[in-house]
């Protein structure tokens, strides 16, 4: 087949003008089309996971993590139910005892939790959460764990989102 | 860590988190085949080195909340399986033997095909959307999305 016949993918140039289509359809104002390059800089998400973070309320945690679990759990899974609400309890009880694989596991939960539950936001949700579990991939795992393999799942899921959510 | 192979009862006695390891892995497995299909970019898995069953269900004494029922991540593992041979086979720039019109029929064939084989539970009869399992509509907008990537060569032309 000579080259111009072939067809070629364009995904991701594709996609943002559907997204520009996309807003025009559903908006009664005039929308133009715009070249997405509001990405979050390495800098600012390095700055985020260097920075201290405060651990949200128990309660607060509990209810990003079930909506982690109800959403992004009913589609994909990369978690066990009853593992991770226990590791959380365990951390809220005592949270020096929680070991870095586990804590960096919370974090990635508690981002897609906050980017589910987020209505309106200006910055993306659970950035914080999302720049604290990416610690975890500074180091790489003497020994090969099931946890590690789950936080890539869920960090890699989370960076989708985030090229898809900046193109809205 | 080989999570695409099986591991004997032996080995892991606990069938939960064998199960788990199990659906982990495909998990990983329908990232790779979806996302380097929408992104353009080749799949790192290969079917071929793949040795470990599909998810299947556990015994109805075992947590449903931590295993569900299995036959939405099945039917999701295929669809993932099936859009990256679409997708080569329609994008790929390797030599074709077939035309063009040709691939994108059969490729239509192949995805028909699969949604008629999905389990009553996933299928979407009605436009009661809201009324529908949540994830059987999931299914459906991924099924959309392959259909319109799958056509968009023939309607450029």
């Amino acid at each position: 087949m000579s080259v111009p016949l072939a067809p070629i993918l364009v995904a991701e140039s594709s996609d943002s003008a559907f997204a520009t289509r996309l807003r025009q359809v559903v908006s009664n104002t005039q929308q133009n089309h715009f070249p997405r390059v509001d990405y979050v800089s390495d800098e600012h998400i390095q700055s985020l996971a260097d920075a201290d973070c405060p651990w949200p309320s128990p309660g607060r945690a509990r209810f990003l993590v079930d909506t982690t679990l109800k959403r992004m759990g009913r589609c994909y899974h990369i978690l066990m139910r009853s593992t991770v609400l226990k590791e959380l309890e365990d951390h809220i009880q005592s949270p020096s005892a929680t070991g870095f694989s586990v804590k960096s596991k919370l974090w990635a939960v508690l981002a897609i939790g906050e980017l589910y539950a987020t209505r309106t936001f200006s910055a993306f949700p659970g950035l914080q959460y999302f720049a604290k579990a990416t610690k975890m991939l500074h180091i790489t795992p003497e020994r090969p764990t099931l946890v590690a393999i789950e936080i890539r799942l869920l960090l890699v899921s989370l960076q989708l989102f985030q090229a898809r959510t900046s193109k809205y | 860590m080989g999570l695409h192979l099986s591991v004997p009862p032996a080995v892991l006695p606990d069938a939960t988190m064998g199960e788990h390891r199990r659906r982990v892995w495909w998990t990983a497995y329908t990232f790779d085949r979806m996302w380097s299909a929408k992104l353009g970019f080749p799949h790192a898995i290969s079917d071929t080195v793949i040795e470990i069953d599909l998810p299947s269900n556990l015994p109805e004494n075992t947590d449903q909340d931590d295993i569900p029922e299995c036959s939405y991540l099945v039917a999701m593992i295929g669809l993932a399986s099936l859009t990256s041979q679409i997708m080569g086979s329609i994008y790929g720039s390797a030599s074709q033997k077939t035309s063009l019109s040709q691939r994108v029929q059969s490729a239509l064939t192949d995805l028909r095909k699969w949604k008629d084989e999905l389990p009553e539970s996933l299928m979407i009869k009605n436009v009661d959307l809201a009324a529908s399992d949540s994830r059987a509509c999931y299914l459906q907008l991924m099924f959309n999305q392959v259909n319109l990537a799958e056509n968009l060569p023939l309607c450029q032309r």
